[in-house]
């Protein structure tokens, strides 16, 4: 009988950033050849000191190692664009320390971080190899290690498109590896999340660098303006997109054939939540169902296109294309009522959950790590009651949520939980810290805000 | 007795077609506008709002007593009507709204007057007074709306000579100020109190939607319920009224009350961009876009 972890269950095996504070995300991890592995982003790079990395913890020596690191380059006119997702949602005097920072002299990172992880064999690895995306203004890039020791770029920089500057679904299919581009990087601005081409891509053997579209531009829609997830399930690719317009779209191809591959709408207009379910986040497989989690990108408002707030939903899809409403706002819909079979409404009854961020399955009960914003909010109502912080709710049956960690686990600035990875000595928990983005925005009415700094890994069993 | 089913929009939101459909369902009890969020008590409303009082919004109210004490709808009725209402003035309006539920019996009262949505206060009211009540949110694209008020303004004289002008009358922004109330009044609401629905959606695909409605007031869905909704003219109400009260509802809908499935079919919704008709040179403001694309508009 599965049990749903509980907080008691949960140790922390990493903090303070793994030794570098900068190191707020906890964004992409994997279990690999034994050990987990762990890459970073860091928030607002503006010198060495943010460099991010990949790291390796060795369960039977309860150690961390760096395994590799950023490397330091020469700044160029991107290195120093102001990132549009971000200077909305500040005070001019606020943009103002940024672009200080921003204005260092030196060389900076590489990457800002590495976004997402893969297991995937293709066809000239010599066995399965951990595959890694970075964020970089200088093109995303896709780092391959077949041993976890060394890591080596496969392909060129942005693989087709030196603008694009991440890759953040990858996933595996029968000899297949597909990644899709999110962010776009120019000589003006960094936009974090939509790409200049919401395609997927495809290659069967990436250490060459072998990349084709899998997909056109956005599937057809101008308005999917960044294909966000990518998820193997069911025998086919399913893709989740980004679009402000009209709510996010899921589309699924069993990937037949030479690419581009056939691709078919499964569900349109956010589930009918429209543009308050601008886009999926998250999918996991759980009891032969996939299960979906959206939501909106920024600090649960996107200021780009002027969306929101909103909150998150999840919904689950069944392999025949008919889906149920898990949590999220009651409605009609073409494919018929829908009404949330967990009884929670969108954020899972909380206003500031707006992303159900990453999902995952360990001892077969399903988990889901929430964005939660509140305490940005609550340094404009009252900067000294700080509260909020990410969730984690699990369910052995998918319908019945109970929450397993709260409020930032006692860090309200932890706003988020960006990484699920269930492994044999237990199930891995990564964590998103806002304390330096929270002590910028709140220091004028209340200049002693701190909160300890840089991400976190748990882990529960 | 059941919680009634409240219809908010604004003006020329299809409200009248909807009401008279859900209203045919064997459940339910589609009434004309009855206006009676206006105010506390029947006396204030009735003696109050002189413009639209007096003119046509109390025909709603009028017919409805008529045919609920007298069976049917004469001038004799509407007469006698009219003298109940000013013998009851001091009832609250949960009084009468009570009143016409035990003349109806055991059926859901739909209602679906406009006026409710004419500003803050009256919104505030209809929920003070049924804070059950099962609220259907109905949306139609505001191209579509303003189309449809001036249409109806230019029809007219002097409608569009009274308020033609006024910007704060300006259809972009009555849809817009009266969509974001409704939004603001109802997303505190227990889940799904509040279902919101795109007209145009429901008009096009009945089949597709009727059931749904009718599985959220959990009522009926079989074939015979279902077949009644497609006959909203069957409705004592559906047609113009007599002497004294000939209005109570949309005159379009009391001219062709019957269902046009095969022009309603090819209802489409028009799109956001693109020049105004009414304001030439401008187009929708960027609050009215952000509205209306979480409403479902694009």
């Amino acid at each position: 009988m599965s049990h749903i972890l509980e907080a008691k269950d949960f140790h922390v095996i990493a903090r303070d950033g793994l030794g570098r504070i900068a190191n707020s995300t906890a964004h992409a991890m994997a279990f690999f050849r034994g050990a987990l592995y762990v890459g970073t982003s860091v928030g607002n790079v503006s010198g060495a000191d943010d460099t991010p990395g990949i790291f390796r913890y060795d369960p039977q020596a309860d150690k961390w190692s760096s395994v590799y690191e950023s490397p330091l380059i020469e700044r160029t006119v991107r290195a120093d664009v102001p990132d549009i997702n971000v200077i909305k949602h500040f005070t001019a005097d606020a943009q103002s320390m940024l672009s200080r920072r921003r204005t260092e002299n030196g060389p900076v990172p590489r990457d800002t971080g590495f976004r997402s992880m893969c297991i995937f064999q293709g066809s000239t690895d010599p066995w399965p190899a951990l595959y890694v995306t970075t964020m970089s203004r200088t093109g995303g890039l896709i780092l391959r290690s077949i041993d976890g020791e060394k890591f080596e770029q496969v392909g060129e920089d942005g693989l087709v498109n030196k603008d694009i500057y991440s890759f953040r679904g990858l996933t595996a299919l029968r000899g297949r590896l597909f990644a899709s581009p999110a962010g776009t990087v120019t000589d003006q601005h960094l936009d974090r999340n939509l790409a200049p081409d919401g395609c997927v891509y495809v290659s069967d053997d990436p250490a060459k660098g072998n990349w084709v579209r899998a997909s056109e531009s956005g599937f057809g829609d101008p308005d999917n303006e960044a294909v966000y997830c990518l998820y193997t399930a069911h025998d086919r690719v399913y893709a989740g997109t980004a679009n402000p317009e009209r709510g996010f779209q899921l589309w699924q191809t069993f990937a037949e054939g030479d690419p581009p591959f056939t691709w078919e709408p499964v569900i349109l207009d956010g589930g009918g939540a429209f543009n308050h379910n601008m886009a999926v986040a998250t999918m996991v497989e759980f009891n032969g169902d996939l299960y979906v989690g959206s939501g909106i990108t920024g600090l649960g408002y996107d200021t780009v296109h002027d969306v929101g707030p909103a909150s998150a939903e999840l919904i689950r899809l069944r392999p025949d294309g008919s889906w149920d409403l898990i949590a999220g706002q009651p409605r009609f819909t073409p494919a018929g009522l829908k009404v949330p079979l967990s009884l929670l409404g969108p954020g899972l009854g909380d206003f500031y959950n707006s992303v159900i961020w990453v999902l995952g399955v360990h001892d077969g009960v399903i988990y889901l790590g929430t964005h939660q914003w509140e305490a940005i909010r609550c340094l404009q109502v009252d900067p000294n009651k700080i509260v909020g912080g990410y969730q984690l709710w699990g369910s052995t049956d998918g319908e019945k949520w109970v929450p397993v960690l709260e409020d930032g686990n006692g860090n309200p600035a932890q706003l988020g939980i960006r990484t699920l990875t269930s492994t044999p000595f237990g199930f891995c928990v990564g964590t998103h810290n806002h304390s330096r983005l929270i002590q910028l925005l709140g220091r004028r009415r209340k200049p002693d805000i701190n909160f300890e700094y840089g991400l976190q890994v748990l882990v529960g069993h | 007795m059941p919680e009634p089913l409240i219809i908010l929009c604004p003006p020329r939101s299809y409200s009248s077609i909807v009401c008279g459909i859900i209203g045919q369902h064997p459940d339910c009890y589609g009434l004309p506008e009855l206006n009676l969020f206006m105010g506390d008590s029947l006396g204030e409303v009735w003696g109050g709002h002189a413009g639209f009082m007096r003119t046509f919004g109390r025909d709603g109210l009028l017919r409805t007593l008529a045919q609920l004490h007298d069976g049917e709808q004469r001038p004799d009725t509407i007469v006698r009507a009219r003298e109940w209402i000013t013998q009851h003035s001091a009832w609250p309006i949960r009084q009468v709204f009570d009143h016409i539920q035990e003349l109806v019996g055991n059926k859901i009262l739909v209602e679906k007057s406009p006026s409710t949505v004419f500003n803050a206060d009256f919104l505030n009211r209809m929920l003070q007074t049924f804070p059950k009540a099962n609220i259907l949110h109905l949306l139609r694209h505001p191209r579509g709306t303003a189309s449809s008020v001036l249409s109806l303004r230019a029809g007219r004289e002097g409608l569009n000579r009274l308020v033609g002008n006024l910007e704060s009358m300006d259809p972009e922004r009555t849809w817009r100020r009266t969509h974001q109330m409704i939004v603001n009044a109802t997303d505190q609401l227990p889940l799904g109190q509040c279902m919101r629905l795109k007209g145009e959606a429901l008009l096009s695909n009945l089949k597709v939607y009727l059931p749904q409605i009718c599985e959220w007031l959990d009522i009926r869905t079989d074939q015979e319920a279902l077949e009644a909704m497609m006959h909203p003219e069957h409705s004592p109400y559906a047609g113009p009224g007599p002497t004294g009260a000939t209005g109570g509802n949309d005159p379009n809908f009391l001219a062709e009350p019957k269902l046009d499935l095969a022009r309603l079919a090819k209802l489409r919704e028009p799109f956001l961009p693109g020049e105004l008709s009414w304001r030439p040179g401008q187009f929708f403001e960027p609050s009215t876009l952000k509205l209306a694309k979480q409403l479902g508009y694009s």
